[in-house]
């Protein structure tokens, strides 16, 4: 029936519509530090067997061994493109970027995925404690073992994470301690929990903690920023195609409605 | 009754169909390697000699008139779609002949093919699809399981799957026997029905960072579209003509006074 196609143009609808909300999320956050963009994969849904009524008789007539009729489509999933951001040199002492496929763990409160975060908007700050913090509103603590002590000068963080300073009283820079990167399997199944904050799934395994440099976990540059990935050129593009597919979606549910009007009609008076 | 009404209403039930085809085409118009559905239509023989009856004189007039239309199988449109470059190093597109195998989810017999190459790694680090999580077969007809080493992967144009410098696999590309036993399953993946898989020709590459768009071509659908209302219209139009004329016998002839 035709209602079959009415429903179908309004999965097609109602994917899209999560693609233009995907998109428009994107391209919001096209000036966030250590953004990575997203994109929805579509999926056909199941396809429904018809018999034309009367098909069965006929020796003349090749009968159909089956009639296969598609019922939609659905945003199955968004997926999360982990490419390397642009670098931004920045010189401040406390942006860090990442060079390779690691996250830094920051403490969020207990009852959020146990407390365990991780990002990769190297945009830090200390606070009063001398502690490094995300820079961004929520001010999460950057998961570390050591603190900066007040009187510290010319803080240094190496490739190799080591975290280093200039005391009073000494010539030769003293080792303050060591910041750790962590990685997933599938970096692409972490929950987006907003704030730059990822959170691990099931899908996206167990984080595994290793030294910058080591095991993929890419090294760390310091004075310098990870610019989100977004691409605004194909972001645009999405848009365009995202935009003319509804209309044309929307065109079927104007001819299914017209189709079940005409046969509304048949009995006429 | 009125053999021309049922000729009708084959025609607006064929329309029908086709709008329902023609609706998931559109609707799969973002959907990474999808396949078109083509529709096919045939004219019926007369009721009397799909039944095996004979060519009779007494029926010559109905016999002459035909049985209406009949909407044939789909068939799926297996031209390449356009490739589109994303960048994401899991993302894998054939040009040319050639399907990825999926696991079977209940271990049946037939076997699952796609050309939906977008592709994500699932906790256990298999190769699945992103958006049902089907896990993708190599050669050997075992999942893909990339290592834990987060090294970039590679992918080459025959397939071959790399990390770092070890080749770790190699994605199953294969034809099936034939394209009239393939059955579309929904979750981007289509059956083959009862066939048996060739190993494809060196002719399909594999390129990777990119995904194949849907073949749907949005002109042709919208043509059809306006052509399936146009002639559902005039279907239903007909049914209501005879329905009047039908009438008209039963006012005129029907009266008692």
């Amino acid at each position: 029936m035709s209602y079959i196609a009415l429903n179908t143009a309004a999965t097609g609808l109602s994917a899209l519509s999560t693609s233009l909300d995907v998109t428009a999320n994107n391209l919001a956050n096209a000036n966030t530090t250590g953004f990575k963009s997203s994109r929805v994969n579509f999926e056909d849904l199941y396809y429904q067997e018809l018999a034309q009524p009367g098909i069965s008789a006929g020796a003349a007539v090749q009968r159909p061994t089956g009639l296969y009729v598609g019922l939609g489509t659905r945003a199955a999933g968004t997926q999360l493109n982990f490419a390397q951001g642009a670098t931004e040199t920045t010189n401040q002492p406390f942006d860090l970027l990442i060079e390779g496929d690691g996250f830094f763990e920051v403490e969020l409160p207990d009852d959020i995925s146990e407390g365990r975060g991780y990002t990769r908007a190297g945009n830090f700050t200390l606070n009063s404690e001398g502690e490094l913090v995300m820079a961004n509103s929520p001010g999460f603590r950057v998961r570390a073992d050591f603190t900066v002590p007040p009187e510290a000068t010319d803080v240094s963080v190496g490739t190799d994470g080591v975290v280093s300073a200039m005391l009073p009283g000494s010539v030769e820079p003293t080792e303050l301690g060591q910041l750790t990167l962590v990685r997933f399997i599938n970096p692409a199944g972490l929950e987006s929990r907003g704030s730059n904050i990822y959170t691990q799934t099931e899908a996206s395994g167990e984080a595994i903690e290793s030294n910058p440099g080591e095991e993929g976990a890419g090294f760390i540059r310091q004075g310098a920023l990870e610019a989100s990935n977004v691409d605004p050129v194909t972001e645009l593009v999405t848009l365009i195609k995202t935009q003319r597919v509804f209309e044309m979606n929307s065109q079927v549910i104007q001819a299914a409605n017209e189709a079940l009007q005409n046969i509304s009609n048949i009995r006429a008076f | 009754m009125n053999y021309g009404f049922y000729l009708s209403t084959a025609g607006a039930i064929t329309s029908m169909r086709r709008l329902d085809t023609v609706a998931n085409n559109l609707a799969n118009s973002n959907t990474v390697g999808f396949k078109a559905d083509i529709m096919s239509m045939t004219a019926r023989l007369p009721e009397n000699l799909e039944n095996g009856g004979i060519y009779s004189d007494t029926n010559a007039a109905l016999d002459a008139l035909g049985g209406g239309t009949l909407f044939l199988p789909n068939q799926i449109d297996l031209s390449q779609g356009a490739l589109r470059r994303t960048d994401n190093p899991l993302d894998a597109a054939i040009e040319g002949d050639a399907f990825f195998m999926l696991e079977s989810p209940e271990g049946g017999a037939d076997r699952l093919l796609t050309r939906a190459g977008a592709f994500a790694r699932d906790a256990a680090g298999r190769l699945v699809l992103a958006t049902s999580g089907t896990a993708v077969l190599g050669e050997d007809g075992k999942p893909i399981v990339l290592s834990d080493d987060l090294a970039s992967v590679r992918i080459d144009a025959r397939g071959r799957v790399f990390q770092g410098e070890s080749e770790i696999g190699k994605l199953a590309l294969v034809t099936p026997d034939s394209t009239a036993n393939l059955r579309k399953e929904g979750r981007d993946a289509i059956r083959l029905l009862g066939g048996r898989t060739n190993d494809a020709s060196a002719d399909a590459s594999v390129h990777q960072g990119h995904v194949e768009e849907s073949t749907v071509d949005p002109v042709a659908a919208l043509a059809e579209l306006v052509k399936v209302s146009r002639s559902l219209e005039f279907s239903t139009r007909l049914m209501q003509t005879q329905d009047q004329m039908t009438g008209r016998l039963i006012d005129t002839f029907g009266r008692f006074s």
